[in-house]
């Protein structure tokens, strides 16, 4: 190494911990030393559903598909259902866009257009992944650039302990040192900056680094309080802060989505990897006491209340995520309810973003910046977009008593998108949004509001061609979904060949 | 029910208006609007504007122009940056390429590569890493779609044209797609009384022509937005000081066509040189409180190569930006909303990207409001951008003695580029946004060009072992120079379309 960053140091052995640290090695190798803190509370989450981005930033770390979903246990997943959303309809919200392009226009506009001359067919039928997901059925894209399959995406939902045992095997392998125990205090050098961690554990220790990584999850760790780190609230957007978890082993057919469900003041995700199922119940405790919402949940999930585990889940963002020498990630970093991307995926490119400005001093005031800078800007649009997603739930804050569909909590920044979106039929784009312009358009549309306008062009196309064009879309999508192998049966084809 | 406003008029016939009326004819076809471009017959458009960047390809495309049919109407040649001489210091000259350098490993920016290699290499040059800078010094051309050397994709162009050929060019193709083409003079703009929105213009030897919606290409004039509307000025001034311009054709004095703008600095300023086919473009732009007119012209005049072939025009500007480009019903497009200045040639590029978005937030009177708060946003942004990256050419300087340079190496800089410079100093990393007019390369090839060198690199390209990093870059190298010496001259190649 160049200037400084010799030894780094990761406080936390969560799934968080285990891929930075893994990620790290492959990077760096014997440059840089890796030491891992871990206790051994674990209190971590059997599933976690990751969307298509995942898929590359796995294989760029050199973990394969056939790990995380053979050895790793994990599922394909290509969509995300949102049960009884507009008119008691569900809606599958697809990984992969709808439709085609008509004209060098984008497809949205053609389906509005044709929604309102009376259309029956609803945006997410015109989806390769939503009709696949809908049958129970996958297949990867095509590596053949003319054929409709290749328009496929999808994303995964892992299995966190198998995963993290994978990570944590290789790492160990590469050379990476973990040290069991719990850090007790944290000390300072002169410029506020960490000088060591002590390590409390079957031997006491002292660890030293360069550059620390606080990964310990959602409490208030001992290097946040050494260094003042303070959390802002996104209560405001996000108005849940409790979760009630099931975890069951799983039965039954596989299914390449996961699904969101609206209940009394809250909504149940149930998201399931090979093996596992995880069912969450987050709601509002201003509206629902701790023991309604046992009761309803374990009548919804039809499991005696003793199995289900409860858990705080309060939104926040740290106000800095990266101070002096240490940065907070995962968990640490902040915590969204956040049923479609999830923590998980913001700190995959957390991580990215902290490799792309891996610092060469202890310090690096401008490095810092730069990174809280387009960690904020990223964390604002995931906020936007699932602000978005519970007023289509009808999930209102306690104190946004109002009558227009987005409500009084939403920020400045989602109401001029969704106003963009209703007077041209487009999203505009924000730095940082990690969520693609046809996920916030699928969204919109899903949720049942229908721009007033659409691209003027198509006004000037022949009304029937379109009309034409847009039932032999919709053949061919149906068709090809029908056509596509069951989910159970692709999976039990992989782990044979 | 949407209304639609479906009469366009334009109002000037530069560059700006043909390029407007050209693309909204293509877009709306036949679909009933009614596109109309006033111009006079008296008052000339600027009639500089030649060099382009490669982004017009696109512009071209989505025309459906044939490349060698435009080559050979608007008597263009290929241009593959920009060569800048004197401008860190008399006699240092250093090229600013529109490809990409070397490849990029592990996904680090190439030239991280090369700040470790100039360490142990202090002659290195990066521009031998650049495809398009190499073929540029040995005057040779090749296109990017050719066959060939896997180095040859990373080639990027854009064209020298002859404006007023560009013009004529559009003109023919937009009336033929039945824009009406109206020789007068605006006299005046109607206002609606009830809302100030335009109602007409008022023309000299004609009836009033009437608007749904005015696109206002006046140039400097800004007849409608500034004028009429009263929309203001922001004048960057204290950054920017070139303020005129002297322009003159000359005749070729010698066999070889460069496929380069060259841009030399001069005691107050600077001069351009522009290759097209027929004959060369010269200017002089320069700051009237540091050079007066006469002594500026005798300089122009002693550094052109070939005759001169024209008289000599004269332009003054304000480099600067309106406030607002879209306000009520009308939009300004080209130099009527603003001018940087001609260093970088972005004016035709700012021009191309107001149409696409024009296209994109097309109106009508309910949307109007809206779109035009996205359009004004984005417009403003772009206009910072270009402005930031100018004023980086010049407060880089190390040329002492000109009070005009001193002025530049002295100055204060906008806070968004003093950020910009610091976390490249430190670390060699760029502040990450979505641009829309420049990228990375451009910003690293003018920084490293002028003189800059970061203080550290990313710590990724450490992981290599000095040895592999030697045939590593000597191989990038030496690729390079094998793929430029089986291109043809820029000549040749022009000669054999
Ligand atoms: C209802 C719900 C649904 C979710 N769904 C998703 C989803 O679909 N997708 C997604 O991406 N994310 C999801 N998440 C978030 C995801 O579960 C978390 O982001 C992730 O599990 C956090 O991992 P972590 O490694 O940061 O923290 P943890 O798993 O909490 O690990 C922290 C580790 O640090 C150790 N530790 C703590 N203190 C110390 C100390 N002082 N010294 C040493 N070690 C210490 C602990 O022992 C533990 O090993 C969901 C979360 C919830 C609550
Ligand atoms: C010194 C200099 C160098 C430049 N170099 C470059 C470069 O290298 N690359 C680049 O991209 N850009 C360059 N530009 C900018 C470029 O020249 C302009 O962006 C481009 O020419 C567009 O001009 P325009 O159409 O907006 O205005 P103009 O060319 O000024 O056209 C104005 C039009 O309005 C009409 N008009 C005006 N008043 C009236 C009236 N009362 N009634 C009717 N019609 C009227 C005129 O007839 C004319 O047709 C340069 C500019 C300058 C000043």
């Amino acid at each position: 190494m160049s200037a400084g960053i010799r030894k780094l140091v990761i406080c936390g052995g969560g799934i968080e911990s285990y891929t930075l640290a893994h990620r790290l090695k492959k990077h760096f190798s014997d440059s840089l030393s890796i030491t891992l803190i871990e206790s051994g509370n674990v209190s971590e989450p059997a599933c976690v559903s990751v969307p298509p981005a995942a898929v590359n930033f796995f294989t760029s770390q050199g973990v394969s598909e056939d790990v995380l979903v053979g050895e790793a246990g994990g599922l394909y997943r290509t969509a995300v259902l949102l049960k009884s959303v507009n008119q008691g309809k569900d809606f599958y919200l697809p990984f992969s866009p709808p439709g085609f392009m008509l004209h060098a226009r984008d497809f949205q506009h053609f389906y509005v257009w044709a929604h309102k001359k009376g259309l029956a067919h609803s945006y997410d039928e015109f989806s390769l992944s939503s009709m696949s997901a809908k049958r129970l059925k996958f297949l990867p894209a095509s590596k053949d650039a003319g054929s409709l399959l290749s328009t496929l995406n999808h994303g995964y939902t892992l299995d966190v302990t198998r995963l993290k045992d994978y990570l944590r095997s290789k790492f160990q392998s590469m050379g990476g040192s973990i040290v069991d125990g719990e850090v007790s205090s944290v000390s300072l050098d002169a410029d506020g900056c960490i000088a060591c961690l002590d390590v409390h554990g079957i031997d006491d220790s002292s660890v030293v680094g360069d550059f620390y990584i606080d990964c310990s999850g959602e409490d208030n760790s001992n290097l946040s309080s050494a260094l003042n780190a303070s959390f802002l609230s996104e209560r405001k957007s996000l108005p849940v802060d409790s979760i009630i978890r099931s975890v069951s082993s799983c039965s039954g057919s596989y299914r390449p989505f996961s699904s969101i469900s609206l209940q009394g003041a809250g909504y149940i995700i149930e998201q399931s990897a090979q093996y596992k199922k995880q069912s969450d119940f987050v709601y509002n405790s201003g509206e629902l006491s701790d023991e309604e919402a046992v009761n309803l949940f374990s009548e919804y999930m039809r499991t005696p209340p003793s199995d289900l585990k409860k858990l705080s889940g309060q939104s926040k963002r740290r106000n800095q995520f990266w101070v002096k020498n240490c940065i907070f990630m995962g968990a640490s970093s902040g915590f969204l309810q956040d049923p479609f991307m999830g923590t998980y995926s913001l700190s995959q490119s957390s991580i990215l973003r902290f490799i792309s400005l891996f610092p060469s001093a202890k310090e690096s005031a401008p490095l810092a910046e730069e990174y809280n800078r387009l960690t904020h800007l990223e964390y604002d649009c995931v906020v936007d977009f699932h602000s978005l997603l519970f007023r289509v739930f009808g999930l209102k804050s306690a104190n946004a008593r109002s009558d227009s569909f987005l409500g009084e909590a939403v920020s400045d920044r989602l109401k001029s998108r969704v106003d963009m979106f209703n007077h041209t039929g487009r999203v505009p784009f924000r730095e940082g949004d990690p969520i693609s312009q046809d996920l916030w358009v699928s969204t919109l549309l899903g949720s049942g509001l229908v721009p007033r306008a659409y691209d003027i062009l198509v006004e000037g196309i022949e009304p029937k061609w379109i009309a034409d064009q847009l039932k032999k879309m919709f053949q061919m999508i149906d068709g090809a979904s029908a056509k596509m192998p069951y989910l159970k049966d692709y999976i039990a084809q992989g782990s044979a060949v | 029910m949407i209304m639609p406003w479906k009469r366009i008029v334009i109002a000037g016939g530069g560059t700006a208006g043909w390029m407007v009326a050209a693309a909204l004819a293509r877009v709306f076809g036949k679909s009933g609007y009614e596109i109309t471009l006033v111009e006079s017959p008296d008052i000339g458009p600027v009639g500089v504007g030649e060099a382009t960047i490669p982004p017009l390809i696109a512009f071209n495309r989505m025309l459906g122009l044939n490349e060698q049919e435009f080559i050979r109407q608007t008597k263009a040649t290929f241009k593959l940056g920009i060569e800048f001489v004197d401008w860190r210091s008399a006699g240092e000259r250093y090229f600013h390429g529109f490809g990409g350098f070397g490849t990029a490993a592990q996904g680090v920016p190439f030239y991280h590569y090369w700040l470790k290699w100039k360490k142990e290499n202090p002659n290195s040059d990066l521009s031998d890493f650049s495809v398009t800078a190499s073929s540029a010094r040995s005057q040779k051309f090749i296109h990017p779609d050719s066959r060939g050397a896997a180095a040859i994709a990373n080639m990027r162009y854009a064209y020298h044209i002859d404006a007023g050929l560009y013009a004529s060019y559009l003109k023919h193709f937009a009336i033929a797609l039945g824009v009406k083409h109206v020789q007068d003079e605006i006299l005046d703009v109607c206002l609606r009384p009830d809302n100030g929105f335009i109602e007409a213009l008022q023309l000299k030897s004609s009836n009033a022509l009437q608007g749904d919606f005015f696109v206002d290409c006046t140039g400097f004039k800004s007849l409608l937005l500034g004028k009429a509307l009263g929309i203001p000025y922001t004048t960057w001034g204290e950054w920017l000081l070139c303020d005129s311009a002297l322009a003159v054709a000359s005749n070729h004095a010698s066999e070889a066509i460069s496929p380069y703008t060259t841009a030399i600095a001069h005691s107050a300023g600077w001069q351009w040189r522009i290759p097209l086919q027929h004959r060369l473009g010269n200017g002089l732009v320069y700051s009237s409180s540091h050079l007066d007119h006469d002594a500026a012209q005798t300089l122009l005049l002693s550094r052109i190569e070939g005759e001169p072939l024209s008289g000599m025009k004269n332009i003054r500007f304000t480099p600067g930006v309106r406030k607002k480009a879209w306000e009520k019903n009308c939009l300004a497009v080209g130099l009527s909303s603003g001018f940087v200045e001609p260093l970088e040639s972005t004016s035709i590029h700012l021009i191309q990207s107001a149409i696409s978005r024009l296209v994109q937030l097309f109106p009508d009177a309910d949307t109007n409001e809206v779109l035009a708060r996205q359009f004004n946003r984005d417009f403003s942004s772009d206009m910072e951008e270009v402005r930031d990256f100018i004023i980086l050419h010049y407060c880089l300087t190390e040329r002492v003695g000109d009070p005009f340079w001193e002025r530049c190496r002295t100055m204060s800089l906008p806070d968004s580029l003093q950020e910009k410079l610091e976390l490249f100093r430190c670390s060699g990393r760029l502040i990450y946004e979505q641009k829309n007019v420049f990228t990375d390369i451009n910003w690293v090839s003018v920084l490293i060009g002028q003189g800059v060198l970061p203080a550290s690199h990313s710590p990724l390209v450490d992981g290599i072992p000095l040895r592999n990093l030697q045939t590593f870059m000597e191989k990038t190298r030496s690729e390079i120079a094998a793929a430029v010496d089986t291109m043809p001259s820029h000549q040749s190649f022009l000669a054999r379309l």
